[in-house]
């Protein structure tokens, strides 16, 4: 490969990756809940698109995507391989008020929402309803059949649309 | 609530959860620098230079046990990272190219809430923060097992850039006031007994020493 043609494509990249850096990063913390990680993990994804341009350029959308659900696999194959956090101290009581917005509330509850899910239906729905792919397209990513993408998707709707509403249906049980 | 609902629903959701999530300048500068590495015959190209791999006897947070790289090493038609934050089972492994990276590495390590800093090695510093110079980080990387650090205890790294991608260190402890440099050629109380392996180009392999 000649030096321009490693320049210019050099270029490509970076113009593909400051475009696409702040959709890949919110698709990362909706995968793994936490800003830090979801950072590294974009990091991670943008060296393995880098490294693979060749192939990767002719559709650079679906291919870092597949990346990014990679790196979020390993990272998830990794923390089951090790113990959970042991926490100490107790929780707040329910009825403390700890001055958080609705916004950060809606937030937590639907990291906490997203985190109970299996993981693939957790990659299928952000997938889907994040990335705005179509079913097709999501079983491309994923390289599984629609029909296994269809299942997944209503089942991690009806999933999470259960998890989502358990507490008002506290309430109202109240 | 309709299928069609509740897919809005969730569109929704993810929107409003991912809002204010921006990437942060040090990410994108981490992905500016992304670049190819220029091929040098006969360059060594699994050589990492300046890493220092410490392990506390009382481990880590295991939740924290996920690998986070402030640039992920990587090998091939890419250019050496500037710097790696690498914690992994109990490990905390840093890697630096730069002196340059000293902020963003120590940035990391707050992060991390763990007993360690990272400070500049200059001729100029006045502190009198005395150091236990290891100068082994040149050409491969060295393990400190400390033992534990006790609580209140912190452990300054000091880093000093000896040639273009060759980063030394030295290490020290204080109980107080942590320096923002260090000066070069200050001995100090060190961390005390330790074990550190270096690589011996002659031998091929790591050897282990106990520094007292």
């Amino acid at each position: 490969m000649t030096a321009a043609r490693r320049l210019s494509q050099d270029q490509e990249f970076h113009r593909f990756a400051s475009e696409h850096l702040p959709t890949l990063l919110k698709g990362a913390y909706l995968l793994l809940h936490d800003v830090d990680l979801a950072e590294d993990a974009v990091q991670g994804t943008l060296l393995r698109v880098f490294r693979r341009w060749n192939e990767a350029r002719h559709s650079p959308e679906t291919y870092s995507q597949k990346a990014l659900l990679s790196v979020c696999r390993d990272y998830w194959r990794r923390q089951r391989r090790r113990p959970d956090e042991v926490l100490s101290g107790t929780a707040p009581a329910a009825d403390v008020d700890l001055g958080l917005s609705d916004q950060v509330v809606e937030r937590a509850a639907l990291n906490q929402a997203l985190s109970e899910l299996p993981d693939l239906q957790r990659e299928v729905l952000v997938l889907r309803f994040f990335f705005d792919l179509s079913i097709s397209d999501t079983a491309t990513v994923l390289e599984l059949p629609e029909g296994t993408v269809k299942s997944s998707a209503h089942r991690g709707l009806r999933h999470l649309h259960g998890l989502l509403r358990a507490p008002d249906q506290e309430v109202k049980a109240k | 609530m309709n299928d069609d609902q509740l897919e809005d629903a969730v569109r929704q959701a993810f929107r409003d959860a991912v809002m204010d999530v921006e990437p942060s300048r040090e990410l994108r500068d981490r992905v500016d620098g992304i670049r190819r590495r220029r091929f040098r015959r006969g360059a060594a190209w699994s050589r990492i230079h300046g890493r220092l791999v410490v392990a506390t006897a009382g481990g880590l947070s295991a939740a924290t046990v996920a690998v986070l790289a402030g640039i992920a090493a990587f090998t091939g038609a890419t250019a050496p990272p500037a710097f790696a934050v690498v914690v992994s089972k109990g490990t905390l492994s840093i890697t630096m190219h730069s002196v340059e990276s000293v902020a963003a590495v120590d940035a990391r390590l707050r992060r991390l809430h763990v007993p360690f800093v990272v400070v500049p090695m200059t001729r100029d510093c006045k502190s009198h923060f005395g150091m236990t110079y290891l100068a082994a980080g040149r050409g491969g990387p060295i393990h400190l097992h400390p033992g534990g650090v006790r609580p209140g205890r912190t452990i300054v790294l000091a880093a000093r850039q000896i040639k273009p991608g060759v980063v030394d260190f030295g290490a020290g402890w204080t109980d107080g006031k942590v320096p923002s440099c260090v000066p070069v050629g200050h001995s100090g109380p060190g961390l005390g007994p330790f074990e550190m392996e270096k690589w011996n180009p002659k031998l091929h392999r790591y050897v282990k020493h106990w520094v007292k």
